[in-house]
């Protein structure tokens, strides 16, 4: 630094007292030297030459001095914030009733806010684990636009053509679930993979840790058997063995070739995206433009935005359209990034609507603290204004009263961390697996936002009580000799406070009440089988062993041999399992529509299933009959249908007779019975009608094994695996789960909402009411004199009752007033979450405003009644 | 030009640390008094004598304070803080030590 900067740099008093210091000693040395006879001038020079450089000089001592000041005033504010701290805890701790309400309140609406912002921050604000994964996108289609819940799959042939005629991408592939079954590998079991397109491994940017990468040859008809494997199960399966690649894996009982082994970086975002294997998808005979079932993931270019690559895709999709006006009718392609797919489509909205309503939370707790401490600050006022005497300046005050909020502030946030830890692990338990499956914590992140929230929270409920502080009057409030002042303003103030608590819990309460009430519609709605003590196991024959009718076969001894065992009522196969979230939609021709398959033809879910499968899941026969054992292959092929399906086929008032094509035999099937719906894809979607053979007729390789037991299901899981292993030691069994759980599964994410919404109203409305209860004390204790006076000149106890209380009453009133108008807007929010419930539904309405009236009526009625109990001659007395 | 020894390095805080040791003074009068007791046989540039102050000050040795003078000027006066005078008979006692030391090396017994 030049020596001139450091001198101004110091501040202009430092700086003349620098200058004043050196001068003097020039003086008195020049004053000295004429003494002893040298001329003014030369008396000067001469004091100038023994003192040295000046210029130098003058810059070292600044310096210093600017390091010392600098010290010192860093140290003088940080010995005063240390004092105001010290002062806060006495403070608080001569309050200890106030400290403890005031430290919970806060805490409760930290700890919310905390605990769903870690919820937050793993499910919407941690980056995906993919190099640059924000240019990653998904593309579907979707019929309407803006698309509200886009299918995710497409055809090969709309793939390509969307490949081929976009600029915006840097790279797109199809991928297509997959669960091969490996065998020759120790135990048979079932494998996630995928079928995935070369530039799979662009999009994701993850490359092949040994061996080669996919090449877009690979991706062609008929090319060699060849798979990759992850790292773990090259780790597992192969000791990590380096000459892996040229070996072959057993999957689905064919032999693939080992070519690659994957990063170990890499996981896959979800099962579609693989786990363990990896092998080339292709466009086959089968994939007509309209056969929609790969989903397609795309990697943007450097510099192209989503909004450019949607408009360009959604214009390559149009032109589409007029192409294949039959097939692609209604199909615009849309965007979406990974994160949909990661997290589900629909988590984004209710978890920022929990965040929202966590804020409420806290919001209600900073009224809450900010009407106890302008509660306090009235009884403190004669502190304040002694020391206002004193000369403590008001900034000093307020100061002073900010570092006690801020110390409030500080202890809420620690318990609210507290809190947090523990809510959110029982909240895991309740969460929905996309949540559940993230890691969800109170990590640094968390906790400096948690930081910002308690220093923002201090502030909202600190500056008003402390700003209010200063403005009395001191000498009113010293004459007042303690008594405290009867403030209108003060009054005024936290009844606002008060009617802003209890609208804001108002319209968490309604929320609530609104997803309750959804919730129990949904659980009126008939899903159309009886969940209870049903439980399935799945199966996948493999296709070098099992052929043809072997598969039939080898199923009805499964079920025979299950029904055999001890506990076990029935058991029928099935290739899908209503709310299992698997499906099997196709569409059949009728014979009377054209012949171009999947076009405008009846839709609905395949099940192929078993002759008592009916009577296991106890859904109802309404008309005909249900499959018998003698229906079998060389028999007519017959079908079953639900009620829903069977309005689409219809003819002349009945769906019995009508001929329809099921996939997998050349023959119409014929439909002999009607049975009731399944809500086979949960309680609150729709589903398009339901399309039931019988294995016997159309063997399938991939099967579930349904059992309904007396009792607890689970319990007779090891014996049915001993059946099917009875059966075939190779045999690998997956997804044993009770459908129970799978319904609720289907449901995890609504009742999560509902928890969090129901458990956050209960903390709005028990604050709302903490702070009722607390102005009508504070107005009771203000004018316990003015009570006396009244009783002594013979006003009833029960009259002044009855005063407050109307006090109280105006509040609740406005509170619910305010709470419904806001309401009105906050209901709209989650209106996506309702089910058979309006937004302003008026039973809930009534219901939520009656809740808050009634439970802020006791909050002031239990102060109230404290007026009459005044005692005249103690108040007359002056205490 | 007069003659005179200069100045080890570190000695001037030792002899302002010294002149305080009696009474508080200001920086012209430490100058005197050190130039006095010494007989000018050590050469001192005035001036170092500030930095020397304000170092031994950043350091809590000495406090600066504004004061007047006996001909009502006002001047910057400096006293030795508690830990000043520690320092004080620390560097004393280590001074001694090393004139000792290095006179028996150049006075041979």
């Amino acid at each position: 630094m030049s020596k001139f900067k450091r001198y101004l740099r110091l501040p202009g008093r430092e700086r003349r007292e620098v200058d004043e210091e050196l001068a003097y000693h020039l003086e008195m040395k020049t004053e000295q030297l004429k003494r002893e006879g040298l001329s003014a001038e030369d008396a000067r020079l001469e004091a100038a030459r023994q003192f040295g450089d000046r210029e130098r000089i003058r810059s070292e001592v600044a310096g210093l001095v600017g390091d010392r000041t600098r010290r010192e005033r860093r140290a003088s504010l940080l010995d005063a914030a240390r004092q105001d701290i010290r002062f806060a805890l006495r403070q608080l701790k001569s309050a200890p009733a106030f400290a403890l309400i005031a430290v919970f309140t806060i805490g409760l609406g930290i700890g919310a806010t905390t605990a769903v912002f870690s919820v937050v921050r793993a499910v919407l604000l941690r980056p995906l684990p993919y190099d640059g994964s924000e240019r990653i996108v998904l593309i579907g289609e979707s019929d309407k636009l803006p698309s509200r819940d886009p299918q995710t799959t497409t055809s090969y042939a709309n793939f390509e053509d969307w490949k081929a005629r976009t600029t915006s991408f840097a790279a797109m592939a199809v991928f297509d679930g997959w669960t091969p079954v490996l065998t020759g590998l120790g135990e048979a079991r079932r494998l996630t993979g995928s079928l995935v397109t070369s530039e799979l491994f662009d999009v994701f940017r993850v490359k092949p840790a040994l061996g080669r990468p996919m090449l877009p040859t690979d991706n062609v008809p008929n090319s060699p058997r060849i798979v990759w494997i992850s790292w773990q199960l090259w780790q597992s399966g192969f000791a990590g063995d380096p000459g892996v690649i040229g070996r072959s894996l057993v999957l689905n009982g064919n032999a693939r070739e080992i070519v690659g082994v994957m990063s170990p970086d890499y996981r896959a975002p979800n099962v579609e995206l693989g786990g363990d294997v990896w092998a080339p998808n292709y466009r086959d005979d089968q994939d007509t433009r309209s056969s929609r079932y790969l989903n397609v993931a795309a990697r943007l270019k450097d510099g192209v935005t989503a909004e450019q690559a949607r408009a360009e895709l959604l214009r390559v999709s149009e032109q589409l359209q007029k192409e294949y006006p039959r097939e692609n009718k209604g199909a615009f392609a849309v965007l979406f990034p990974l994160r949909e797919l990661v997290i589900g489509g629909n988590t984004r909205g209710p978890v920022l609507i929990l965040m929202l309503a966590a804020g409420l939370v806290l919001l209600i707790a900073c009224a809450n603290t900010s009407n106890l401490l302008i509660a306090r600050g009235s009884y403190r006022s004669q502190e304040f204004a002694i020391r206002t005497a004193l000369g403590t300046t008001s900034a000093r005050i307020v100061r002073q009263l900010l570092t006690e909020s801020l110390v409030l502030g500080g202890l809420g946030a620690l318990l609210g961390i507290v809190l947090a830890v523990l809510g959110l692990r029982s909240l895991m338990q309740l969460a929905p697996v996309t949540i559940r499956n993230q890691q969800v914590s109170v990590d640094l992140g968390v906790l400096v936002f948690t930081l910002v929230c308690a220093v923002g929270a201090a502030l909202v409920f600190g500056l008003l009580p402390a700003l209010r502080a200063t403005r009395a009057d001191i000498q009113k409030t010293l004459r007042d000799e303690g008594r405290g002042t009867t403030s209108v303003r003060a009054r005024r103030v936290r009844g606002s406070l008060a009617i802003t608590q209890l609208a804001l819990a108002l319209s968490l309460v309604l929320c609530a009440g609104l997803l309750i009430k959804s919730f129990a519609r949904l659980l009126q709605i008939d899903p159309g089988i009886d969940p209870a003590n049903l439980v399935s196991l799945s199966m996948s024959l493999p296709a070098a062993r099992y052929q043809g009718e072997a598969m039939p076969r080898f199923y009805e001894e499964v079920t025979t041999r299950a029904l055999a065992q001890r506990g076990v009522r029935s058991a029928a196969m099935t290739s899908i399992v209503p709310f299992s979230g698997d499906w099997d939609r196709i569409a059949v021709d009728t014979g009377s529509t054209s012949n171009v398959p999947g076009i405008e033809l009846p839709e609905g879910d395949r099940y192929i299933v078993g002759p008592n499968y009916f009577e296991t899941m106890g859904i109802r026969l309404v008309q005909g009959r249900a499959f018998q054992t003698t229906d079998r292959y060389d028999s007519q092929p017959v079908a079953v249908v639900d009620d829903a399906f069977a309005r689409k086929v219809e003819r002349n008032g009945t769906a019995l007779g009508v001929r329809i094509k099921v996939p997998g035999r050349d023959s119409m099937a014929t439909i002999v019975g009607i049975v009731g719906h399944v809500k086979h894809y949960g309680l609150d979607a729709e589903s398009g009608g339901q399309i039931y053979v019988s294995h016997l007729q159309y063997p399938w390789r991939w099967m579930t094994l349904v059992v309904r037991a007396d009792q607890d299901p689970i319990a007779l899981t090891p014996a049915l695996r001993g059946v099917i292993r009875s059966l075939d030691a190779e045999q690998p069994i997956s997804d044993v789960k009770t459908v129970a759980t799978m319904m609720a599964e289907r449901t995890a994410a609504r009742r999560f909402i509902l928890a969090l919404l129901a458990g956050f109203a209960a903390v709005a409305l028990t604050l709302a009411c903490v702070g009722l209860y607390g102005v009508i004390a504070y107005t009771i204790a203000q004018r316990q004199r003015e009570f006396s006076i009244r009783l002594a000149l013979g006003a009833s106890a029960h009259g002044l009752v009855r005063m407050v209380m109307r006090e109280g009453a105006v509040l609740v009133v406005f509170g619910v007033t305010f709470g419904i108008a806001l309401a009105a807007v906050g209901t709209r929010l989650i209106a996506s979450l309702l089910f058979g419930v309006e937004p302003l539904d008026p039973f809930v309405l009534l219901a939520a405003a009656a809740v808050l009236s009634g439970t802020a009526t006791l909050a002031a009625w239990l102060p109230a009644r404290l007026a009459a109990a005044a005692d005249p001659m103690q108040a007359m007395h002056g205490r | 030009m007069r003659r005179g020894t200069q100045l080890l390095q570190g000695t001037l805080e030792l002899l302002v640390l010294k002149t305080l040791s009696w009474e508080s003074l200001n920086g012209y009068a430490i100058a005197q008094w050190i130039k006095e007791r010494t007989r000018d046989d050590i050469l001192i540039e005035e001036g170092a004598l500030y930095p020397a102050l304000h170092r031994l000050e950043k350091r809590g040795l000495v406090q600066g304070e504004w004061g007047q003078t006996e001909n009502n000027r006002k001047a910057r006066y400096y006293r030795l803080t508690t830990a000043g005078r520690r320092e004080l008979r620390q560097q004393e006692s280590n001074w001694t030590t090393y004139v000792r030391a290095v006179a028996r090396v150049l006075t041979p017994a």
